[in-house]
């Protein structure tokens, strides 16, 4: 067995080379083959998820693996990767939710440039299809690169690769006031990370090292606070907690649908992840200073986001600020400063991640086969289209914590950390905890309601004609489905790596 | 001293001129464009050879003396700043001048144009290299010369001809007042040369005469390399002027002079008396710079004043008053000096091929000129910070040096003015990106031109992601001038 296992031999750097490698590979072929080139572009995500699986099994149970790569000395740098456990699980959502969103974008896409074509007259050339699977690749190693690095500046390198990429999809490809809404959305989080920046360089004064591991060494430093807060405000950009989230819903909705599928599921979470590596396991110390006022900052963005969600008509809209009110959640977890609040945070990233990326990977079937984003112009389509009703459900169970999906998990492990560490804390603590339980409704509220408006109901008049989704887009989504549902009866496949690396923390 | 032969490249303007005088006259197509190449080229190896010259001496510095012993002749004390400097100023004039073959073909008046084109870089290399103010004066005010008939090259326009005007009288301006700061400190040491002055004037206490000769210089220097409030002349002129001599005016020049004031600062004063209104000054050019080109609608005219904004976190360098920040100061220089001038040759094929420099009008360039797109696109990026470019790796240098040297708040209005400057970068991108207005046709800019701004291009990202040797290169300039100051005296006097 531990032979076979052993039969792919890994390397870190090979995860971010393979799909950077591929990226101008791909937009050669694209150029040349057109719409096709989307199944070209899996073959990286494959290969990465190979490595990724074969590494995980061996960084079970508190183990880690990491390289190092000399850079630039000179200047402090070196090149590190890092996988452990509490890393694993994130690469595995990110990569899986990469490979899947893209064969559901071959059908997506090309539907998406047969609208464009129906309304410009201009036929879309190959380039077009090109640039979207190259920036496609360079994005997801973005985000795998931002989660497996060990040097700050290094860490920066990724996080803003993350973001050129994305915005350049969204500018490009987006729908609506697409450029407006892009620029948006680059100031927004580029702000968040030159303060995550400033945040960096001061710490590297007070340590004398770029290595996160070094980070530890800003404990008790005067201005320790004021790091962390410049570091996390960084991550909380991207997270989009309340009051610096007006980017996400004009992003997230305008996105073209697969890439909203990304942002929302897979990349904002990662500010959790690094908020997690960066701050709360090297000074911890410091952000326990935090956690009554972050407990009620996240119980307002939960709160928030859920109530705007109710509030929406347009679908994707509606989708991201359901986001808004998950990263709520994660974002409770990590303010609760304790082992399973923050376990619980980043088994929420997975759960979200798949549910949500479910439940956009729904609203683009519903764009591609209704032709609208309208709630109020759907209804009565669970005949029309089975399987999209219960993919859409499953999502909806998934993010909402019904159980056997493994919402119900993540969020229990949550609940289990914020009590804990209200119960040994303040009153008010004991009050957010209650408050945010009892928030939940909310989520089980607006999911219900929309699934009843969508699917149930009387069917309108024009939408006789609906068909079912073709295999392309519906399959990913299923296994993404059975996916959430199989971690929710068997958890231990997640617990198992973040419970020890987490025991090792605290 | 004999002079060396890697030095007799500041001939090149003499060569480039007969020669071109001859092609005229003996109709050999293409001799003077040649020469010009050439000798551009050969600079750049002159300053190789050099480095290694001064890599083999104990103390690290070249002694040249024309005449007499200091404090009398002219003299050049090349250490590895001076390269450094050199190494940009010909490295970019090479590219320059390469791209000007095609760019330049239809105008007339070439000879004179490539003559003085090589008459600025040398003016900028014996800047670089002087050992007194009385040679760095003679050279700072040949570079002038130059870049004034440079700016007004196309007399027969009246844009160039204001702005070159312009230009001139702020920046002859500009030299009077280093001059009369010179006047100064020749009154108060009795010597011109940096050594001597430096081991009269430094650690003195300081008195009103001293606080004038700096505000002087800072206003001199200021001047040239656009610091605000003094910095009106340059979105004129450097939009005006043909688009290689911008990307010059911008890349090297407004860098040179920003040498200038380096160099004689650490000479004469401690850094903990010039901290605090430089880092005045670095926050109110970048925030103007920044804030002026958001408003911008020639695109030409953005970069110049992105120029001014990137002045501003250089100055934060020279703010920070330490080895590490001079480091990132000169390395800013080198590495914008690459950004710029290509944003400036890759937007000047785009103005070559299109006829305008309208943002607005220039939607769609992106589908037409895909290449020259790229590589804009590349400097754009370098330009506004983002990582995996060299301009990311300097910006990170000079805002971590003033955090390290207790201007945390320096640093801090650094990022943010780093991340405002995306937007108007932005601007840029999405024009290149969108879909093109109906009846707009371009064509890719001519091999040549392509080829020049692709090879930066690639030096952009080259340099972003393994910027080892650069940063040596610059930590040992920047040792040279601040921890290297009393080898630098004693190899002088001693």
């Amino acid at each position: 067995m531990e032979a076979y296992e052993m039969a792919i031999p890994y390397s870190l750097a090979l995860v971010l080379l393979v799909p950077l490698v591929s990226a101008p590979v791909v937009y050669y072929l694209g150029k040349q083959m057109g719409k096709k080139v989307g199944w070209v572009a899996t073959l990286p995500l494959i290969v990465t998820l190979l490595l990724i699986f074969s590494l995980a099994a061996d960084v079970n149970g508190g183990g880690s693996y990491s390289e190092s790569y000399g850079w630039a000395p000179e200047a402090g740098l070196t090149f590190g990767l890092l996988a452990d456990g509490l890393s694993i699980w994130m690469l595995i959502t990110i990569n899986v939710l990469c490979l899947g969103i893209c064969v559901y974008s071959t059908t997506y896409m090309e539907h998406r440039f047969e609208e464009e074509e129906h309304q410009t007259g201009v036929p879309t050339p190959n380039s077009a299809y090109a640039s979207y699977y190259a920036l496609y690749l360079l994005y997801a190693v973005g985000m795998l690169g931002t989660v497996l690095t060990t040097n700050l500046i290094q860490f920066y390198l990724f996080y803003e690769l993350m973001l050129v990429p994305s915005w350049a999809l969204i500018n490009n490809y987006g729908y609506g006031e697409r450029e407006r809404i892009g620029m948006m959305y680059f100031m927004w989080t580029h702000v968040g990370a030159v303060i995550l920046l400033a945040g960096i360089l001061s710490s590297y004064w007070i340590t004398g090292s770029f290595e996160i591991a070094a980070l530890s060494g800003v404990v008790g430093s005067p201005i320790a606070g004021w790091v962390a807060f410049a570091i996390l405000i960084g991550f909380f950009t991207k997270m989009a907690v309340f009051g610096i989230h007006i980017w996400l819903p004009y992003a997230h909705g305008e996105a073209p649908t697969p890439i909203s599928a990304l942002l929302s599921p897979a990349m904002i979470g990662i500010g959790a992840y690094a908020a997690t590596r960066l701050v709360i396991i090297p000074m911890f110390p410091v952000f326990q200073t935090f956690s009554v006022v972050f407990s009620f900052w996240a119980l307002l963005t939960l709160v928030y986001g859920g109530l705007m969600a109710l509030a929406q008509d347009d679908i994707k809209r509606f989708l991201a600020y359901s986001s808004v009110s998950q990263m709520g959640y994660i974002f409770l977890g990590l303010a609760s400063a304790a082992e399973y609040g923050v376990s619980g945070a980043i088994f929420h990233y997975i759960t979200h991640g798949f549910g949500k990326c479910i439940l956009f990977g729904v609203a683009g079937i519903l764009m591609a086969q209704v032709g609208t984003r309208s709630i109020k112009e759907m209804g009565g389509l669970a005949d029309r289209m089975p399987w999209t009703t219960v993919l859409c459900l499953l999502g909806f169970f998934t993010i909402a914590g019904v159980p056997p999906t493994m919402g119900f998990m993540s969020k229990f492990f949550i609940f289990s950390g914020v009590f804990n560490s209200a119960l040994s804390g303040s009153p008010i603590q004991l009050v957010i905890a209650f408050v945010s339980i009892v928030m939940t409704v909310l989520t089980v509220g607006y999911s219900l309601w929309t699934v009843r408006r969508i699917f149930f109901g009387p069917l309108p008049e024009n939408l006789k004609d609906v068909k079912e989704a073709p295999l392309t887009m519906i399959l990913p989504l299923l296994v993404f489905a059975l996916f959430s549902v199989f971690i929710g009866i068997y958890p231990r496949f997640v617990t198992d790596y973040l419970l020890p690396f987490f025991a090792n923390v605290f | 001293m004999v002079i060396p032969t890697p030095l007799l490249m500041m001939l090149s303007p003499i060569v480039v001129f007969l020669l071109g005088f001859l092609g005229e006259e003996m109709k050999i197509e293409k001799l003077r464009e040649g020469a010009a190449v050439v000798m551009s080229a050969v600079s750049v190896a002159a300053v190789y050879m050099l480095y290694l010259m001064l890599k083999s001496t104990p103390d690290g510095i070249l002694l040249f003396h024309l005449q007499a012993a200091p404090p009398l002749g002219a003299c050049f004390e090349i250490d590895m700043l001076g390269i450094l400097m050199a190494f940009s100023v010909t490295l970019l004039t090479f590219f320059a001048t390469l791209y000007s073959v095609k760019y330049m073909e239809h105008d007339t008046r070439l000879t004179e144009f490539y003559t003085l084109l090589a008459a600025m870089s040398v003016g900028m290399m014996g800047v670089a290299f002087a050992g007194d103010l009385f040679t760095l004066f003679v050279f700072w005010e040949l570079m002038c010369i130059a870049s004034y008939v440079l700016v007004a090259f196309r007399k027969d326009l009246w844009g160039p001809i204001e702005a070159g005007f312009k230009y001139f009288v702020m920046s002859a301006l500009g030299a009077a007042v280093i001059f009369f700061a010179m006047a100064f400190l020749y009154g108060m040491a009795g010597t011109v040369n940096f050594a001597q002055l430096s081991d009269a004037l430094r650690g003195q206490p300081l008195n009103m005469w001293l606080y004038m000769v700096f505000g002087m210089l800072v206003v001199g220097f200021g001047i040239k390399s656009a610091i605000v409030p003094m910095h009106t002349w340059l979105p004129d002129a450097h939009p005006e002027a043909p688009s290689p001599i911008s990307a010059l005016l911008s890349g090297v020049v407004i860098a040179t002079g920003l040498y200038g004031l380096t160099r004689v600062l650490f000479l004469t004063f401690d850094p903990g008396m010039f901290k605090l209104p430089i880092a005045f000054l670095a926050v109110l050019t970048m925030t103007l710079g920044n804030v002026m080109a958001l408003r911008q609608s020639d695109i030409k005219r953005l970069l110049a004043y992105s120029s001014i904004a990137q002045i501003g976190y250089m100055l934060v360098g020279l703010a920070a008053g330490t080895a590490y920040g001079v480091m990132g100061l000169f390395l800013h220089v080198f590495n914008h000096s690459i950004m710029k001038g290509m944003a400036f040759l890759a937007s000047g094929s785009i103005a070559h091929e299109t006829g305008t420099r309208d943002i607005k009008s220039l939607r769609g360039v992106g589908k037409m000129m895909p290449l020259t797109s790229l590589c804009l696109f590349i400097a754009l990026l370098g330009l506004g910070g983002v990582p995996g470019t060299n301009g990311f790796i300097s910006k990170y240098h000079l805002f971590s040096a003033a955090f390290g040297s207790g201007l945390g708040w320096l640093g801090i209005m650094g990022v943010l003015n780093s991340a405002l400057s995306m937007a108007y970068y932005l601007r840029i991108m999405q024009v290149l990106l969108a879909s093109p207005d109906e009846g707009f046709k371009a064509k890719e800019a001519p091999v040549l031109m392509v080829a020049v701004t692709l090879v930066m291009a690639v030096l952009i990202v080259f340099l972003g992601v393994w910027p080892a040797p650069i940063i040596g290169f610059a930590t040992a300039a920047s040792e040279a001038l601040v921890n290297g100051l009393s080898t630098f005296i004693g190899a002088v006097l001693g």
